[in-house]
């Protein structure tokens, strides 16, 4: 049996960004997709005085609406996330886990191109989905540079980052599909 | 590393152990986590650790405590201190006590990423110290591989052959033909060439010496262990290991290494936990092993595993065509390094060079020429420098006691170098206020 992502928009998210994260999902990965109504945050997640999301409370909370087992679910937030040890993360997810979140909050960066259907903005949107989602099917990071599961530290590593995986990290991706 | 790092967060947060479990783990290390500094020494005493990341602000024992500690127990294992802004004299202070780096939380996820190359090259480097440290130990005298006989000429071109595959190799041949040479020469021309070259005589260590020399040990598994410390099959992580006189190996340790062999894993004496790591095999021996097999002092096993490529390098009397290269390299060499203008070796010195047997073979033949350079009075040597030689096929059996032997032997290259000290206690192998010491205890001085 072949699982399901379901994308949650967390707060207000532009339909756009979720719609081209849900077409590189099915594109990339042969999954199919579900776009959830939207749900609010949980107020325990954010942090007044960092002003951001907390990722592990999100996916606590995600990992907590009774959805289908043999659906992985991938929070989508325009807000700014945070993990305790970290200024800020892109997206957060545990290797294996049922649940991940991504931010569109600093996919901007310094581009001069503030518009949310911005091409380049969408493209590292739908790069950290397929990368958290990578870790949720038991992927970890790669050595190799030319690789989605690469680590990306900052934008300028996530642009020269390519949008598919390496052929090791995609024979490994499949077969824990098989194991489905 | 051949392997990833065995890494322990301490820190009294949950949210920061699980923030850097999560982290970690998706890089593929291993990580274990403590909540206090009590319990990241618990876990030291029963597992090895490569990397701890210690919060400086713990109830009880505190990381500083924890950071001190460590590094008076545990030398080999680098820390990585966690502190909050404001606080960066401490994180200092830290750094002088010898924790490798630290982290101002919260921190950039790339800056996570840059202590962790930062970590990694140093252990690279100690790594590569600690070899280089043993090799320069270890350094013989001999130059590069010399010969044009047509045995040796078969040996120069299996060499680049051998050293394509990854195979384990096991030389053959009596002392001093140059085995660890022949070794060096396939590391140096293998896809390992870059990483280290690692040799070890398993006949100078007892058993549970040679064990804790390959594997390691760590803290308190025997009387002694104060310290945990890697084991050279750690230490050559990716390189070539070279193992001289596998024949005089225990049982016990020929099961050991064959394990190894076939796991590609090793633990450390006193520890339960499993290191992946990855080298060539080179041995050598000196033991008719294929005998030895037959009586039952060898396992057959064991000799299949590490025999799957037989080099047999021949003694010096089987290619004396190759004695006068030899010589006149060692004499090259010998020359510039005593500074003395020793040109050449007449033909009847030659000849008499060539007709000695070699028992010693090339290791025999350098130290040979060494001492008729250092003695020498002319430009070119002849048989006179050789003399001792033939004297040494002559010396009848001398039954005295280890002082007589001593008196005699030290008295006769007193004679030969006419009373110079500085050369006669560079033949015997003793500094001069040694030679000194002995010539007044046995009363040599005229």
């Amino acid at each position: 049996m072949t699982p399901k992502v379901a994308l949650v928009p967390m707060g207000e998210v532009p339909q756009m960004a979720l719609r081209v994260i849900a077409g590189n999902i099915a594109g990339c990965l042969r999954l199919a997709v579900t776009i959830l109504p939207g749900e609010i945050p949980p107020a325990a997640a954010f942090d007044s005085h960092r002003r951001q999301f907390n990722a592990a409370i999100l996916i606590q909370a995600l990992e907590s609406m009774g959805r289908d087992r043999d659906e992985k679910m991938l929070g989508v937030l325009a807000a700014d996330l945070f993990l305790p040890i970290f200024t800020h993360v892109y997206g957060d997810a545990r290797i294996g886990g049922r649940a991940g979140v991504v931010s569109l909050f600093r996919m901007q960066g310094n581009t001069g191109h503030p518009s949310p259907s911005d091409p380049v903005i969408l493209e590292r949107a739908a790069k950290v989905a397929l990368h958290e989602l990578g870790h949720l099917f038991h992927l970890v990071h790669c050595p190799e540079p030319e690789c989605l599961m690469h680590f990306s530290g900052d934008l300028e590593d996530l642009d020269r980052s390519p949008l598919y995986f390496c052929s090791s990290c995609m024979h490994s991706f499949y077969s824990v599909l098989s194991a489905f | 590393m051949a392997g990833k790092m065995h890494i322990m967060i301490v820190d009294d947060e949950m949210i920061v152990r699980e923030s850097f479990f999560h982290w970690f783990e998706k890089r593929g290390h291993p990580v274990d986590t403590a909540a206090s500094a009590r319990e990241a020494l618990e876990k030291l005493e029963k597992a090895s650790f490569d990397l701890l990341f210690v919060d400086i602000k713990m109830p009880g024992m505190s990381g500083m405590e924890l950071l001190e500690t460590v590094k008076s127990r545990y030398p080999d294992v680098d820390v990585v201190i966690i502190t909050a802004y404001g606080t960066i004299d401490t994180a200092v202070q830290a750094m002088k006590m010898g924790a490798v780096d630290y982290l101002l939380k919260p921190f950039k996820p790339d800056q996570l990423t840059l202590v962790m190359e930062k970590v990694e090259q140093q252990q690279k480097l100690s790594a590569r110290y600690l070899l280089l440290k043993n090799q320069l130990q270890a350094m013989t005298r001999f130059g590069d591989i010399i010969g044009q006989s047509a045995a040796m000429e078969t040996l120069f071109d299996m060499i680049p052959e051998i050293a394509a595959s990854d195979a384990p190799v096991l030389l053959s041949g009596e002392t001093g033909t140059g085995k660890e040479l022949v070794a060096k020469a396939i590391h140096a021309r293998s896809r390992r060439s870059e990483l280290p070259f690692v040799p070890i005589n398993c006949g100078a260590f007892v058993e549970t010496l040679l064990e804790s020399e390959l594997f390691g040990y760590q803290k308190g598994a025997f009387t002694g262990a104060v310290h945990a410390r890697k084991g050279l099959l750690e230490i050559v992580s990716g390189g070539t290991l070279f193992l001289d006189e596998i024949g005089e190996i225990s049982p016990k340790m020929q099961v050991d290494l064959l394990r190894v062999l076939e796991d590609k894993k090793i633990r450390r004496v006193g520890d339960s936990h499993p290191v992946e790591i990855d080298f060539r095999l080179i041995s050598a021996t000196c033991r008719d092993l294929a005998v030895a097999m037959a009586s039952g002092d060898f396992r057959s096993d064991f000799y299949y595993r590490i025999n799957v490529i037989s080099v047999a390098i021949p003694p010096l009397r089987d290619r004396k065509e190759d004695i006068p290269l030899l010589a006149s390299h060692f004499l090259e060499k010998y020359s510039r390094e005593t500074k003395k203008t020793v040109d050449g070796i007449s033909p009847a010195g030659v000849s008499l060079l060539v007709q000695y047997d070699w028992p010693g073979n090339v290791r025999e033949l350098e130290n040979a020429i060494e001492r008729a350079v250092v003695l020498s009075r002319t430009r070119n040597l002849d048989t006179a420098d050789f003399a001792f030689l033939q004297a040494a096929d002559q010396i009848p059996a001398f039954c005295g006691s280890l002082r007589e032997v001593e008196q005699s032997h030290i008295r006769r290259v007193l004679e030969e170098c006419n009373g110079n000290i500085t050369q006669a206690a560079r033949i015997l192998g003793i500094n001069r206020s040694t030679l000194h010491k002995k010539i007044k205890r046995y009363g040599l001085s005229k």
